[in-house]
């Protein structure tokens, strides 16, 4: 027996000490297992993922804390959206009224307009000569019109010169209170031109409509910003040069000025949008921000395992050699709701909620020699039976299989070294929730607006299962038996994994509010999914994203 | 239609062995709560079983106890086992497994051990000289004075045949605490086995 437990036999001591231990136990044991059968069985409690509680817990609170917030902000915009909405439409009526009442012919603004750029007073009565030269043609039959009344409004004219730059101040000043005077009064909404209704019939006006849309871009801030208000600094052009120049912005100028009230706000979409245009300040349109959509996309999928040469196959496996194509490929599908913020003119941030799930197939192959069969066998009577085992790990998960195959003939001998190979499939179900966040890049025109997308996305592993489905053997000398089967390891996945995803789509706009985005996507991973520590998985994704966008 | 002399009630009373293929029926029954076949079961296989719950539990009424649970276990899950594999291998997993999850319960049972904080409990007046027993009790008796751990490693990997790779999944441990604990558990038993044998 010394012999036995030395170095390299205690291993071989205890299993041939104890190979066919047995001991029989209490005589009043049954009477015990007769009672806890009768019992009713304790509820099983499965905990599939350790901690995953307390992960769920917070991610609904995350998940809360998000909806909150978002309807929170929602329902607060578009209550103010809808007082601003009933003051817009109080200042229409308004605008219509004064539009009405009010009397004020284009060449007044042009002269106020110019002299709110240069020279305000000494410009005034060169820009009332101008005004008969209006180069636009549709324009001559409204100013035809517009001169008689010239006369008869000479007097409120003169005061409202007088009233807009008082003889004691000085030209600067002068030009200031002028620009403060035509932002009160476009605040007013009132009409500096005051075309009156029996001045421009209906189908002058159509024309004005036609030619307003060739003329400047009333929605463009900057041109806007520097009819209304030219920047003080400014330097003071040579007079004629001034002219000269002030003559092609008058004509646009005045059409502008002229038809923002009654046509340049027809070109915008929301009464909101109206308003905010109407500001002082004159600033930009207000643009649609934010923008909620729901999407699902199906992407091809395909996860490979990469092990470490010195750590596999385990050096107790002797002869056992594993291959080494260890991928499996299938579908990933995920669908959920994306949250988009306006952050500048082309980019956008990007995040949202997915539930995502990938089902993924695999085909294993391992080769073994017979001398890798496990000592012992399935016992007495079964000499022609072997059984092998070993370990799968790829790119889905892992497993311990376990093969008992039977000699095809029993008579012919097999060396050590018969190579037997061995094919498993396996079959994987995991489910995750997804957070993107994601930079957006977009540029278009009109309906057609072509996205560019890259970020990570954050997954939290809510589900998984991995199965062996079938078992083959490819030596014709054995067969395999039934009794073979492979048991799943415990859960070797991480419970939080980062992907990188790029994709690059294209958005048709239905309108303003509404549009559908197709896109090509591909995602991989940035961390490693299983938590071995012998292995490396690489996992590659890539399909179509398709979904439909809801803008506020 | 099955004669009733190869029934597994009636082998049962008549104590007889049955023919492999009568194994099955035997199962189905058990499976379906016929109490006389599960008695049979455990009447089979309870000197196998209660010599596995003895490698594992600290003492003989703690491997009564592991026994009691397996048993219960293996006839709630008896459905479950497909004929994938022998019933024996797969009884002895679900008896093992129900033996790990009552180690993984004791409170710091798999915590690391060195071999220099276990030597003490090797006391002396414990341990009988190996000629007066068989053999394999000697073996358990000092496996029983292992560490929970050294023992539990050494089972599975030397009398179970786990690689250290399900070892640590099983114990959530790392594989390198599993190569650790089996060399030092080893060591010990070695060194349990020299000083019973130079008495």
């Amino acid at each position: 027996m010394d012999e036995n437990i030395q170095k390299d036999g205690l291993e071989d001591f205890l299993k041939k000490s104890f190979e066919d231990f047995e001991r029989n136990p209490s005589d009043g044991l049954w009477d015990k297992i007769d009672a806890g059968l009768n019992a009713p069985a304790a509820p099983k409690i499965v905990q599939m993922h350790p901690g995953l509680t307390f992960k769920t817990w917070w991610i609904g609170l995350a998940a809360a804390l998000f909806l909150g917030a978002f309807a929170w902000q929602y329902f607060y915009f578009q209550e103010k959206i809808e007082g601003l909405s009933e003051k817009v439409a109080q200042q229409n009526q308004r605008s219509k009224n004064d539009e009405i009442n009010s009397i004020q012919p284009s060449d007044d603004l042009k002269s106020e307009n110019q002299n709110a750029a240069v020279e305000p007073k000494s410009d005034a009565i060169q820009n009332n000569a101008d005004s008969k030269n209006l180069t636009n043609g549709t324009l001559e039959i409204p100013i035809q019109n517009i001169e008689s009344q010239q006369v008869e409004n000479k007097n409120a004219r003169q005061n409202l010169v007088e009233n807009s730059f008082p003889k004691n101040e000085s030209g600067q000043q002068k030009s200031k209170n002028q620009q403060q005077n035509l932002k009160e009064n476009f605040t007013k909404n009132t009409h500096p031109n005051g075309v009156e209704p029996n001045v421009l019939n209906e189908n002058q006006i159509e024309k004005l409509i036609e030619n307003s849309n060739q003329n400047v871009a009333v929605e463009t801030q900057p041109e806007a910003q520097n009819v209304f208000f030219p920047p003080e600094n400014e330097e003071q052009k040579p007079i004629e040069n001034q002219k000269q120049e002030d003559k092609s912005l008058k004509t646009n100028n005045l059409v502008a000025l002229n038809l923002l009230p009654s046509l340049g706000f027809s070109k915008l979409d929301s009464p909101q949008e109206i308003f905010f245009s109407q500001l002082p300040m004159v600033k930009p349109l207000r643009q649609k921000s934010w923008t909620v959509g729901v999407h699902a996309a199906k992407l091809a999928t395909r996860a490979t395992a990469e092990f470490q040469p010195q750590r596999f196959p385990d050096p107790k496996d002797h002869g056992k050699r594993v291959a080494q194509d260890k991928a499996v490929s299938g579908n990933t599908v995920f669908a959920g709701v994306s949250l988009e913020k306006k952050l500048a003119k082309n980019w956008s941030f990007v995040s949202g909620f997915d539930f995502r799930e990938a089902n993924l197939t695999g085909m294993h192959k391992a080769e073994f020699e017979f001398r890798d069969r496990k000592n012992g066998g399935p016992g007495p009577g079964h000499d022609h039976e072997h059984d092998f085992n070993y370990n799968l790990n790829n790119g889905g998960g892992s497993a311990t299989i376990e093969f008992r195959v039977d000699e095809t003939d029993p008579t012919q001998h097999i060396d050590d070294d018969e190579k037997i190979e061995f094919e498993a499939k396996t079959q994987q179900k995991t489910q995750w929730i997804s957070v993107p966040l994601a930079a957006k890049f977009s540029v278009g025109r009109g309906r057609w607006q072509f996205n560019l997308k890259g970020g990570v996305a954050a997954n939290f592993l809510i589900f998984n299962d991995f199965t062996i489905t079938d078992l083959s053997i490819s030596n014709p000398k054995f067969k395999i038996e039934p009794q073979s089967s492979g048991q799943k390891m415990p859960d070797p996945l991480q419970k939080l994994t980062l992907d990188g995803l790029v994709s690059a789509g294209i958005e048709y706009r239905f309108n303003k509010t509404f549009s559908l985005v197709a896109e090509p996507m591909v995602m991989t991973n940035l961390m490693d999914y299983q938590n071995l520590d012998f292995a490396k998985i690489n996992n590659f994704m890539y399909g179509m994203n398709l979904g439909f966008n809801y803008r506020f | 239609m099955q004669p009733f002399f190869l029934a597994p009630t009636f082998l049962f009373i008549l104590n007889m062995e049955p023919a492999a293929t009568q194994i099955s029926e035997i199962i189905a029954a058990s499976v379906v709560g016929d109490r006389r076949a599960q008695r049979w079961l455990y009447e089979h296989f309870k000197s196998k079983m209660f010599g596995v719950c003895l490698r594992y539990a600290d003492h003989r009424h703690e491997a009564e106890d592991l026994l009691q649970e397996g048993f219960i276990k293996v006839f709630r899950d008896l459905h479950q086992f497909r004929g994938a594999g022998s019933f024996e291998g797969w009884m002895r997993r679900v008896i093992v497994n129900n033996a790990l999850q009552f180690i993984k319960k004791k409170k710091n049972a798999l915590q690391m051990t060195d071999i220099e904080n276990v030597s003490w409990q090797i006391g002396e007046e414990d341990a009988p000289m190996i000629e007066e027993e068989d053999i394999t009790d000697t073996l358990l008796r000092l496996m029983h004075k292992m560490p929970t751990g050294f023992r539990t490693v050494l089972n599975l990997y030397i009398l179970e045949g786990f690689s250290h790779a399900q070892i640590a999944s099983e114990l959530g441990i790392s594989e390198g605490t599993s190569k650790s604990q089996l060399n030092r558990a080893k060591a010990c038993l070695r060194g349990l086995l020299e000083k019973n044998l130079t008495r």
